[in-house]
């Protein structure tokens, strides 16, 4: 796409898949205003695969996969630390860990342990209720690769409440 | 997992990209499942609050910057990717010739590097063979690295040491570890012959620069060849290689 050429185009993208970015990243990011910077950041990175993309269906995992790195670089990178121990559930064992990730500290607190494609495979799991298989699609990498990385982010969630309940 | 729709499905169904018998099923299941359903309004509020907020607040705003991304490579990357792309992931030349060679490639992990060369019109790869020289403007294209941080750095043989990504900064910069990445910041080399060698150091958590910068002024203290047979620093990144362009006069 040429920016001179083709403002409108860029604009039809921007509103009919813009909504879908603007949702994931307000899930995943937890609050609006981060969300609709973060739209645009992954807007950006992702137009030309939704141009390119032959169905909304392909669009949909360029968003998946593009919006979710995003978001987990920007949660890895925010400055304020959690305070682990005011924020973690009293009974974590009686949480599904797809509950407790609904907890943005404890998530921030994981995310910093991992690197944000581990989360991102963890979230598109646990969260999002995919397959692995679909996961591994989305993200690009074999289901192995996948369900290591899932593990991966359950040992540091256990290792959290280990640590917290020491 | 499947006891519900997934977010994506969900989405998916938002966009009207589910062929009919998914639509069917997941109309099915959302009829019955309150808690899928609570999760397709939410979906519905926040892009409906894009649409009557956000859209029309950052659509002029989203232009401007692509417009300023489209302007902001002092390169034609269309001539660097596709390079990459055709070398796969980077060259194993070994020469001690003026021009690049890298160093410290070998090992498992080790993020590529490679460095492009503009002068005057022309832009070139700085493989072995190929001289770089003074007011060379020169950008290095790294990775995938495989780790979430990134710092690169360069030492001359006259020991001066700086750091190229963040360019100037303090520690190293947050990448994605997946993605390879060109470099922001042109490095303009400057008159000084001989040997420079740029390392690049993806770590889990950042560097500081501070002692990076000690650790490359060491090796650049042992002068010209002792930096042109360096492999590596004395710093502790995850992985970490290197390559040395050879600055000549024409």
């Amino acid at each position: 796409l040429s920016v001179q050429a083709e403002p409108d185009r860029v604009v039809e993208l921007y509103r009919r898949y813009g909504g879908t970015i603007y949702a994931r990243c307000c899930q995943l990011l937890g609050d609006a205003a981060t969300a609709e910077d973060a739209t645009q950041e992954t807007f950006l990175r992702v137009h030309r695969h939704l141009a390119a993309a032959p169905s909304a269906a392909e669009a949909l995992g360029w968003i998946y996969r593009i919006a979710t790195n995003y978001c987990f670089n920007e949660l890895r990178n925010r400055r304020h630390r959690p305070q682990l121990r005011a924020e973690l559930p009293e009974s974590p064992a009686a949480l599904r860990l797809e509950d407790q990730l609904g907890d943005r500290r404890l998530l921030g607190a994981i995310v910093r342990r991992v690197a944000p494609r581990v989360a991102a495979a963890a979230w598109l799991y646990h969260v999002d209720g995919m397959e692995q298989a679909e996961v591994a699609r989305i993200l690009g990498v074999s289901r192995r690769t996948v369900i290591n990385r899932i593990r991966e982010f359950e040992q540091v969630a256990r290792d959290l409440r280990a640590e917290e309940h020491a | 997992m499947s006891e519900h729709v997934s977010a994506f499905h969900l989405d998916a169904l938002v966009l009207e990209a589910l062929p009919p018998g998914e639509r069917a099923r997941v109309q099915a299941h959302l009829a019955g499942c309150a808690r899928c359903s609570d999760r397709l309004s939410l979906r519905n509020d926040a892009g409906e609050r894009f649409v009557a907020e956000v859209l029309p607040r950052t659509a002029p705003a989203l232009l401007a910057r692509r417009r300023r991304r489209a302007r902001r490579p002092v390169w034609p990357l269309f001539l660097v990717v596709p390079a990459l792309a055709a070398a796969g992931l980077l060259m194993v030349a070994r020469g001690r010739k003026a021009g690049v060679t890298d160093g410290d490639l070998t090992w498992k992990g080790a993020p590529p590097v490679r460095a492009f060369a503009r002068r005057d019109a022309r832009t070139f790869e700085l493989s072995a063979g190929t001289p770089a020289a003074p007011g060379d403007a020169v950008r290095f294209v790294v990775g995938p690295t495989g780790a979430p941080w990134l710092l690169v750095a360069s030492v001359d043989a006259d020991g001066h040491a700086q750091v190229y990504f963040p360019f100037g900064g303090k520690r190293s910069g947050a990448v994605d570890p997946s993605a390879r990445l060109a470099l922001p910041d042109s490095v303009i080399l400057d008159e000084t012959p001989g040997p420079e060698r740029v390392f690049v150091f993806a770590s889990r958590e950042p560097l500081d620069a501070g002692p990076v910068l000690r650790a490359l002024e060491a090796l650049g203290a042992g002068g010209a060849e002792a930096l042109r047979k360096a492999s590596r620093a004395a710093v502790p990144a995850q992985t970490q290689s290197s390559l040395v362009i050879e600055k000549v006069k024409p």
